[in-house]
Order: C-alpha cells, then structure tokens, then sequence
C-alpha cells in the first residue's frame, strides 16, 4: 500500500525521465557517434519511407539499438531478481547469484568455449546462450534439490543460503579448472565472459530477454504482497495466508529464468542485483510492488550509464561492463549506506 | 465453538501436551494460564493450525481446520505472537495492512483500508501511521499489531472467527495492559472466539471468563475464574501458595503471594 503517493509519483516520474535520457544518450554515443538526423532516418527507412542506410545508420540499427534496449533490459533483470532474493532470504546482503544461477551459467559458458574449442562442435550464435541458460538452471536445480530436507521434505530459508553457498564455490572450481586446462584464446574468453560485455547483441538476444523481461515481471508483481508478508517471518506469513511453500518455488523459479536468460547472454555483470534495490529502499521504503517496478527501471537506466562509461572510456575498444559496475557502484553504495540509515 | 479434542503433541519421548480437550466458546475472554513449560505455546501453535498434533484434532465449527485451506482459515483465523521484527524498513500503516492481505487480491479495497484506519485508532497507533516499523519501541510494535491482527478478523461472515493471543502483554505498561484488555472485552461477540496465553494471574482473575490451567502438557483445571484460580490448584501449578481474596464489594477475586 502506498502511504506517501507523492512521493512515489516523484521518483516514478524521475524514473521514466532517467529511462528518456540515458536511452537518448547510449543511442547516441559510443565507439562513433551517430548524429541526431542519422538516428530520425534510420526510423524512417524502418518504415519504408527513408533513403537506402549510410553505414552509420546501419551501425545505429543493427549494433547500438539492440545493444541499448538488451542492456536496459539485462540491468531490469538482474535488479528485479535482487529484489526477489532479498525478499525470500528476508536479508539485505543477499543477491542474485546466491542461489548458484550466475555460477551455473558461468560453468555452462567456461565449458563451451573449452569443449568448442577442442570438438570443433558446430556452433551457431545460440550456443553459447544455451550453454550457459542450462548450467545456471542445472546449478540452481541442484541447490533447490541439495537443500531439501530429508525429513520434511521442504527448504528451508537457511539451509538454501548454505547449499547455494556450497554449489557456487563447487561451480566456481569448475570454471577456475576449464580456464586453467583451456588455451590461451580460450581461457581470456572465460574470463572476459566472466566480467560480462554487451557487445554480442542482436535482435534475437533483444527478443529473448525481452520475453524473459515482461513475463517474469508480470509474475513478480503478483507476488509482490505476499513477499511483504514474508518480510514477518514464514510463520506469520503463513498465518496471513500466505502459502510459504508455493511462493518459495515461484519466487526461485522466476529468479532461474531471469538470471539464467540474462547471464546467458551478458557473462556475469556483478552489483546490479545487490545495490539497485537498497537505492530504492533508501528513497521511499520496502513495500516490494514499489521494489519491483522501481528496480526494473532503475536497474535498467544504471546499467546503461554502466556500459556508456565502458563504451566511452577506451573507445573505441570497451571496457568489459562487470568492471564499471563494480567500480562506480560499490563506492556509490558505501557513500549512501553511510549517508543515511534506513529511515523515513 | 472452538473445540480441541484429545490433542497430544509429541518431541522424540517427551509430550509437549497430553491428552489436551477444551472448548472456547464465542463472546467470552478464554485465557490460558500455567508455568514455563506448561505447552501454552504450544496450545495456541495447535489451535492456530500451525502445528499439527500427533493425536487429536482441533474443530472450528464443526470442521477440523486442518482441512481448511491456508488462505480461507487466514480469512477468520489471526494470531498475535511475539517478537515481529522486519529485516526492511515498512510503514506501521503496510504492517497493519498485512492483516488485510488474505481479504483482498491486488490492491486493496476502501473496505480494507477503513478497516485498518479504524483498528489503528482503536489501539491509539493512527499517530505512528507512516513511522518505519523497525524504528518503533517494543510497546509500539505490539500495538501496531494488534491493529494487524485485529483487522484480520473483523469484518467477516457470519462464521466464527478466532483470534489467538501468545503474551499479548509482553511489552506493555500496565496502562496498555488494562487498556488492551478492556478493548478485547469489548470486541466480545457471538462469533468471535478470543483464546490467550497471560503469565499474571491478577489480570486472569479479573478479565478472564474461562480459564484454562495447565502443567506438564496436561489440563489441570478448566472453568471459571473462581473455580480455577484456588490456591490448591496454584499451588499444585506453581509450587507457591497463594492466599485468595475476594474483594467485598465488587467480588473481584485477588490472589496475593
């Protein structure tokens, strides 16, 4: 229930501005900058009505479109699965790789590029994604089934915590043995992937998340009421009519989807998840349906800011994204922790 | 009519309550009274449907609320506990809200929110409405629940509803004490079945109107204030002997130690 509607008309409004802005700005700039006219003709010609593409407009199209609207929505992702795993684990410090998703997939990505490699499998531009979708889901199966107890038969809140800890550092030796086995050009791939890059989006990619995107956000929201009753403990949910059980399973189930398919396509870009939903909180409290639509915003306009600085920074090389984000965001995050409690 | 029928409840060898039957009828105060370890807890952990006993079963209108469904017994079923805390910051007004949650789907109704105003007035926390939970003293937290809890089983149907209390005093000052008990007296009515846990015996011997004593997982004794504060039963409970008094005028009964 919203208490101060103000309030948070003011940041939604600030949100949606932030999204204008920094869409205009990362359409904009990069390795070359596309000017305004360039930008109005390629949308032109889309509808049929422009003259054939120059190459910039054809860079705008097929590059830094895409590549801007996946990262808005790989940014939206990992913040709303933040605010999902803050809210199961009722804990602040938690973020979306707990539950072993992103460790997963950076096992299924370090195992294609070494047995790629090797095999000479045939590989197309799904590969990789598919690679890495499998080992974030196959990881994150293996913490729910690890976590069950023998005795009743469910998970409980801290054992999950202890087994996703567990299966992370198992699937983290996995990826330290592929990169040290790999060669050379294979084992820089690892790692680069592990520190995630953009660079590889396209429309398919743009489509994918953007499913992954809508429908787990839709779900999410309608689980947002009783993720507040959670915040009580689960047997004062419970006691609201909260069925503990099936939200634990929806709730874990939304996350595998949107890690797994984000990951899949980026590499691992650490500190969206964790910092996206204490700034929100930070401005106008917990009620998880502010969470949720905020950070699904807010994630998405921080993480383009992110990959403008690493697109600008060396360009036209780039920086790869995980770098920025962890740079600028963990000051950024101590300043404010430190600034201001929790308080309203 | 709320009615726990031979309830045993069970850890390895040692039962947590034995053979436990007693009834909780609507319009009247039931309190539950007996010494640490006595399995109150345990008692409203049973009849809230938390706990499912070994043997027995507990039986809402002649239905076993074991088989009703979560959110339906959410509907007419509240329980105060003790201790709430919030790992995030959340306004008093969302916590008390929450006792709403199994009345609507989505957003809330005006229904639900004159529910919540109201409860909130009633237990003088209006003030506090948009103060971050986490931030509120001990005392204020328990009030801000009893809000959420009350507007859980307020408005309902014609069925029974049940509102369960563990130590709802804990925290409170004896202003609050009296002043929470003269409040569920008058929420008294014929379907609402309040059952409580209190540790003193001189706020059960003036507001309870069926007492229920128990020691060892057992019922010791089961009626009226009169009949089961005695000194013989205290002092079975307790292992201290009270003197009993009876106050002339009023015939309020007093146990001093």
């Amino acid at each position: 229930m919203d208490t101060r509607p103000h309030r948070s008309r003011l940041i939604f409004t600030a949100l949606i501005l932030g999204v204008v802005v920094i869409g205009f700005l990362s359409l904009r700039y990069g390795a070359i900058s596309i000017a305004w006219s360039e930008i109005t003709n390629s949308f032109y010609s889309l509808m049929g009505s422009g003259d054939t593409l120059t190459l910039n407009e054809r860079i705008f199209l097929d590059i830094r479109l895409p590549r801007a609207i996946a990262c808005f929505l790989v940014g939206g992702s990992l913040a709303v699965s933040g605010v999902l795993m803050q809210g199961l684990f009722r804990n602040p410090i938690v973020e979306p790789g707990l539950i072993g998703t992103s460790s997963g997939a950076a096992f299924g990505a370090a195992l294609y590029f070494v047995l790629g490699a090797t095999f000479r499998i045939h590989l197309n531009e799904w590969t990789l994604p598919l690679a890495a979708c499998a080992g974030g889901v196959l990881s994150t199966g293996l913490v729910f089934l690890l976590s069950r107890s023998r005795i009743s038969g469910k998970s409980s809140v801290f054992s999950l915590l202890l087994t996703g800890i567990a299966v992370n550092a198992l699937f983290l030796s996995g990826v330290g043995f592929l990169s040290y086995i790999a060669r050379d050009p294979q084992a820089r791939s690892i790692t680069f992937w592990n520190l995630g890059t953009l660079s590889g989006s396209n429309w398919a990619s743009v489509i994918a998340l953007l499913v992954s995107f809508l429908v787990c956000l839709f779900w999410a929201l309608r689980q947002a009421g009783n993720l507040n009753a959670l915040m009580m403990g689960e047997d004062e949910a419970m006691l609201i009519g909260v069925d503990v059980r099936r939200l634990k399973r929806t709730v874990m189930g939304i996350n595998v989807i949107l890690v797994a398919v984000a990951t899949s396509f980026t590499g691992v870009i650490a500190f969206v998840g964790l910092i996206v939903p204490h700034l929100l909180r930070l401005l106008h409290g917990s009620d998880n349906r502010y969470l949720i639509t905020g950070s699904a915003l807010l994630g998405g306009i921080l993480l383009s800011a992110a990959d403008l600085i690493a697109r600008l920074t060396l360009a036209p090389s780039e920086l790869p994204i995980g770098i920025v984000t962890s740079l600028v965001g963990v000051p950024v995050f101590v300043v404010l922790l430190r600034k201001s409690q929790y308080s309203f | 009519m709320l009615r726990a029928e031979n309830i045993t409840v069970q850890i390895g060898e040692k039962h947590l309550l034995h053979k436990v039957s007693a009834e909780f009828s609507p319009g009247q105060i039931n309190l539950i009274i007996g010494p640490n370890g006595a399995g109150k807890s345990t008692l409203i952990r049973v009849l809230s449907g938390q706990l499912h006993p070994k043997h027995g079963r507990v039986v809402l209108d002649e239905r076993g609320i074991s088989t009703l469904p979560i959110r339906a017994l959410a509907a007419r079923r509240a329980v105060l506990s003790q201790h709430i805390e919030l790992p995030f910051p959340l306004s008093a007004e969302e916590v008390v809200m929450m006792g709403r949650y199994p009345h609507f789907i989505g957003r809330p109704g005006l229904h639900d929110v004159s529910a919540v105003k109201e409860a909130m007035l009633l237990f003088e926390v209006d003030h506090l409405a948009s103060r971050n939970y986490q931030t509120l003293s001990g005392g204020e937290k328990q009030r801000v629940n009893f809000a959420r809890v009350l507007c859980q089983v307020w408005y309902s149907s014609a069925e029974t509803r049940l509102l369960l209390l563990d130590e709802p005093l804990t925290f409170l000052d004896i202003h609050y004490q009296f002043q929470f008990m003269e409040q569920l007296n008058q929420l008294l009515s014929q379907n609402l079945v309040i059952v409580g846990v209190v540790h003193d015996l001189n706020l059960a011997a003036r507001f309870g109107h069926k007492i229920v004593l128990l020691k060892d997982g057992k019922v010791l004794a089961h009626g009226s204030r009169d009949e089961v504060l005695t000194k013989e039963h205290i002092a079975d409970a307790f292992q201290i002997m009270p003197s009993v008094y009876h106050d002339p005028i009023t015939r309020q009964l007093y146990l001093l130690f």
